[in-house]
This record gives structure tokens, C-alpha cells and sequence, in this order.
């Protein structure tokens, strides 16, 4: 008997287009493309396993598979998520927007499915009509691999970090798609604002302080630790503020933020020197910046 | 020998920020390099009062090979500022110094490529008189080839800015196109926006600090929460409460701190 077509895809399908990820398993499903880009989802000759319709020879001899994908209608149940060409390149998927919808093919009844022999006489016992659908999704290109690439410090207290990160497509300009950005939560002990310890600061902090305003398409992103603001007389404290980095997406979390590092911890003490004199300094990661209090240290 | 010296460059003379900078400016100064033009100019020469005051930057690598500038955290802290005043009277305002999240400083230029990147001068200094005004400019540190030698210092560069008294017609125009932009640019070009009606500190710009609060993206919104807070009126402060009730609980932390900073004068600072 005649089977239905089908066209189903292998990841990392073997063309320019690789980053698309058409992952499309079984049954014309799964495809996982960032959307504003086009991909290939089409069959060309060298994958006429994944698009082929079964046909059988009159009265006799083996059952032979054959693709179908140039003859086939193809239509999208929501061509605001994707769209399919039906002229070159058949069956091409572009993806227009975030989103999940069906990509349809059909065909007209074609080659004969089964024959049998009636008297003598070869007919058709029925012809094949190629039909199926299956859901196809668009997703957002996301960042991934955040990590600290670098980190240093100098004598006026101030620490500086380095983070670089990847998109999920493998193309970091990918990532302005769904206008992805990334940043920080940092969570201060209590209170809002919160009010640094005092003396010796007098400085006081947005609790949480969230930032994810950075563009994800530009990297490495800076993260700059100072002192803030200490007036005299100076005195001893310390306090822990907790760190994590985060991106929004749209259509990402409901364009909620999704972390991506974290918690950190990030403390920052000031402590009495021997000579009478204050020191104050940060650490986070591992790595630490001290100044001399009211000398050295970057207001 | 210097790759300066090597290319026939002019030396700059060494200008401090304490020497007056006329007698900077009558000197024979090299502009950058032959090779390497560095360049600072003025968008707008004449502005009114608060309004926004952009400084173009812009360097030129006509070497054979790639030249790195560092323009500092946020590619912001690697300039240095000096304004006369109409007094005649000069300050240096610090260099621009925040904690939190930057661009990268670190530029290469390739060979026949350029840099052009624009400086809101209105983050580093507000003016609050009209008058006339010379503003000075140059890199922090010096231009390198790929290969590590030193170009040499970049002068100051100075231009001349007359500030017109304030305005209020032409201060709005230009904040309704910030606006505009804030809410409805590409998302770069909406922050940049959004930064620069941030620092309008005048009690014009609060409907267009509501607007962006209202309908930006919310990367850019703690920029017109900043803003609202600067500027500090009565109206002000009623924008910023009627957002309190907002989904965001970004925002919402963003104006309850805004308020305080308001109630008590205690700055808020940027320090993560």
C-alpha cells in the first residue's frame, strides 16, 4: 500500500544553513530555527530518505520509495511563524516569528499504492495520495555558555570582571532577534534602598539592583566593582550583596529574566590597619581589590 | 624608534590640563597623527540650555596594520574632559567612573577602517549657566599599533560651544525626539536615547521621562526612573508614583529607591 509522505530532518543538516538547527524528528516535527532566518527544510537528492513516498511496480517486483518533496503542495497553518516555499526550493521554511504551527504538504492521488490482479488483469487497487502535517516551532536564538573570561583589579579598590557567552544558534548577532539583553540581579542584605553601612560608607544602593539593559549582542561585557562613597571618620564593617547574571528574551519566560550565573557573592569589608589607618576591600570569585581608605580609594 | 618616529610623525606637544589651554591651543599641535587622524567635534556648536551636548569621536587607521585604542570601561572612562567657562574659569570634570555592567574598552581599527562613536558630554558635566564655553577633549591613553607600539599622546582638542539661555520651545523639541527614538529606535539607538533624556535635567523633559517609563523597552526604562529622580519636582514624583503599580517589579524597586533618594537626598549609587 501506498504510505503517506513524509519528510523528516537530521540535525545539522549538511549546508551553509547548519546553524538553523532542523532538527525536524519524524513526521515533519520539532523544527527548531531562530526565527527571521531562512532554513532547509526542503529534501534535496542526497536526502531522499527523509522525503519519500512508497510505491509499488505493476503486479509484482519490489515496493520502491521515491521523493515526492518537488511534487508536494506545501502550506503553513500560520505563516506569521513560518512560511513555505512552493516554487524554488519547495518546501523551504523561513521562519517569520516565535511561534508553533503546522507545515502541510499534499498531494493529488499519484502513483499507484497496490496492484492487484483481477482476471487476469493488472489494476490498481488504489492510488497513493501523499498527506501529512506535523508542528514545526520557531524559537528564539538564546545566549549560552556565559562565563567569566577575565578578571583584575587595581590599587584604588575597583574590580573588574570580564563575561563572554555564545547564542544557542552559534551566531551571536542571532541574539538581536527576539532583542535578547543581558545584565545582573544583585541583592543587597536588606531594605530598599539599601543603606550601606555607616561609617564608614555613605552610599546607598537600589535593593535589588537589576540591570539586564546590555545588548546579548555584545561581547565580552564588563562587570565594574568600586568602592562607593566612604566619608570620615571612618570606622570597621562589612556586608555580602548576592550576585546573579541573567538575560531576557522576548517570547523567552515571558520576556521574564532566565538565569544564567549565580548566586556570587560579592563582599566588601573594611577593616582597622595597625597604624590607625583603614582598609577596605572586595572580593568575589576568588579574586579581590583592596585601597587604602580615604588615600587611595576611587570614590 | 617609535612606530611615531618611524612614520615621520609629528610629536604633540604635551599639554597639562593645568597649563591655560589657549596657549595649548595656538601651539602647533598635531591632530593624532597623519595616519591615524584623531578626531573630536561637536554635533551642535550652539544648543539651549540643558539641552543634550554630543562630542563626535572619531580615529582613522591609514597604517598597514591594525591600531587598538582603550576608551576605558563602557568605552566612556578613557576620555578626559576640561571646560572653560564662561567665566573663564576651568574645571576637569572626573572621569566617567561608575560601577556595574559595560561595554568593553578594547577597540581594534583595522587597516583603512575607522572608529566614530558619540560622547554625551551632559553624563560627565552639566552646564547651568548660558555663555560661552570651550570644551576640551583627548584620550586618557595613547593609540598602539597591533604590534604594541605607542602612537604617541593624542592632543586636546578644543571647541568652542555657545550655550543660548533656556528655552523651554526648543528644549521640548528635543526632548520629543529622544523620546521618539526611546520608544520607538532599534534597541541601541533607544537606550542612547533614552541616556541622553535621562541627563535633560530640566522640568520639560518630565512628560517624556513618563513616555519612556510608560512605553520603552524595559532595558531602558531605569534610564527615565533616574531622570524623574533628578529632576525631582512635584510632577516629577507623581509620574514616578503612578508607575508604582506596574507588573515590573524591576521598575517598582527602581522608583520605591527614586522616591527615597528624593525624600531623604541621599544618592543613590551605581556601585555593582
Amino acid at each position: 500500500m501506498g504510505r503517506l509522505a513524509v519528510v523528516t530532518r537530521h540535525g545539522g543538516v549538511a549546508s551553509s544553513y547548519d546553524w538553523c538547527f532542523c532538527q525536524c524528528a519524524g513526521q515533519y516535527s520539532g523544527t527548531t530555527v531562530a526565527p527571521g532566518t531562512a532554513c532547509p527544510v526542503y529534501v534535496t537528492s542526497t536526502d531522499q530518505l527523509y522525503a519519500e513516498a512508497w510505491f509499488a511496480p505493476p503486479c509484482g517486483g519490489s515496493a520502491y520509495y521515491y521523493d515526492i518533496t518537488a511534487v508536494m503542495a506545501w502550506s503553513s497553518s500560520n505563516t506569521g511563524v513560518f512560511t513555505l516555499n512552493n516554487t524554488n526550493h519547495k518546501g523551504l521554511l523561513t521562519a517569520m516569528g516565535v511561534g508553533s504551527a503546522l507545515a502541510k504538504a499534499q498531494n493529488g492521488p499519484g502513483e499507484c499504492g497496490e496492484w492487484d490482479v483481477y482476471g487476469g488483469a493488472c489494476i490498481c487497487g488504489f492510488y497513493t495520495q501523499a498527506t501529512g502535517s506535523a508542528s514545526c516551532s520557531v524559537v528564539c536564538a538564546v545566549p549560552v555558555n556565559f562565563t567569566q573570561s577575565g578578571s583584575s583589579a587595581n590599587g584604588n579598590g575597583n574590580l573588574v570582571f570580564s563575561y563572554s557567552w555564545g547564542s544557542s544558534t552559534g551566531v551571536l548577532s542571532d541574539l538581536s532577534q527576539c532583542s535578547c539583553k543581558i545584565g545582573e540581579q544583585v541583592y543587597y542584605p536588606n531594605g530598599n534602598p539599601y543603606i550601606w553601612p555607616r561609617p564608614p560608607w555613605s552610599a546607598s544602593s537600589t535593593n535589588p539592583t537589576v540591570d539586564i539593559s546590555q545588548s546579548a549582542t555584545q561581547v565580552p561585557l564588563i562587570d565594574s566593582y568600586r568602592p562607593g562613597t566612604m566619608v570620615a571618620p571612618y570606622g570597621t564593617a562589612s556586608f555580602t550583596a548576592t550576585q546573579y547574571y541573567a538575560y531576557t528574551c522576548t517570547a523567552v519566560n515571558n520576556g521574564n529574566p532566565v538565569r544564567v550565573a549565580g548566586p556570587i557573592s560579592i563582599v566588601r569589608s573594611v577593616t582597622q590597619n595597625s597604624d590607625g589607618t583603614f582598609k577596605y576591600t572586595i572580593t568575589k570569585s576568588g579574586a579581590s581589590a583592596s585601597c587604602l581608605v580615604g588615600v587611595y580609594c576611587a570614590q | 624608534m617609535s612606530i611615531a618616529q618611524a612614520q615621520g610623525w609629528r610629536k604633540a606637544p604635551y599639554c597639562s590640563v593645568a597649563v591655560a589651554l589657549l596657549a595649548c591651543s595656538l601651539a602647533p599641535v598635531a591632530k593624532g597623527t597623519d595616519l591615524v587622524p584623531v578626531s573630536f567635534t561637536l554635533q551642535e556648536s550652539t544648543v539651549s540650555l540643558h539641552e543634550p551636548i554630543y562630542v563626535n569621536f572619531s580615529v582613522r587607521n591609514g597604517l598597514s596594520e591594525a591600531i587598538r585604542l582603550d576608551l576605558g570601561f563602557d568605552r566612556k572612562e578613557g576620555f578626559r574632559f576640561s571646560v572653560t567657562q564662561p567665566d573663564a574659569s576651568t574645571v576637569n570634570p572626573q572621569p566617567y567612573s561608575r560601577g556595574g555592567l559595560g561595554l568593553s574598552g578594547l577597540i581594534m581599527i583595522e587597516p583603512a577602517q575607522a572608529f566614530d562613536q558619540q560622547i554625551l558630554l551632559n553624563e560627565l558635566y552639566q552646564i547651568t549657566k548660558p555663555g560661552d564655553y570651550w570644551i576640551a577633549v583627548k584620550l586618557a591613553t595613547p593609540i598602539r599599533t597591533h604590534s604594541g607600539l605607542e602612537l604617541g599622546p593624542t592632543p586636546w582638542e578644543r571647541m568652542r560651544l555657545k550655550v543660548l539661555g533656556r528655552d523651554e520651545k526648543r528644549l521640548a523639541d528635543a526632548c520629543e525626539r529622544l523620546a521618539k527614538r526611546a520608544t520607538e529606535a532599534d534597541y541601541q539607538v533607544a537606550r542612547a536615547a533614552a541616556l541622553a533624556l535621562r541627563y535633560v535635567q530640566d522640568p520639560v523633559a518630565v512628560p517624556y521621562l513618563d513616555r519612556v517609563l510608560a512605553k520603552g523597552d524595559r532595558g531602558v526604562k531605569g534610564f527615565a526612573v533616574a531622570g524623574l529622580a533628578s529632576i525631582g519636582t512635584t510632577d516629577a514624583i507623581n509620574k514616578l508614583t503612578s508607575h508604582l503599580n506596574s507588573d515590573d517589579a524591576q521598575l517598582r524597586s527602581q522608583i520605591q529607591a527614586a522616591l527615597s533618594q528624593i525624600r531623604t537626598g541621599v544618592k543613590l549609587e551605581v556601585n555593582d
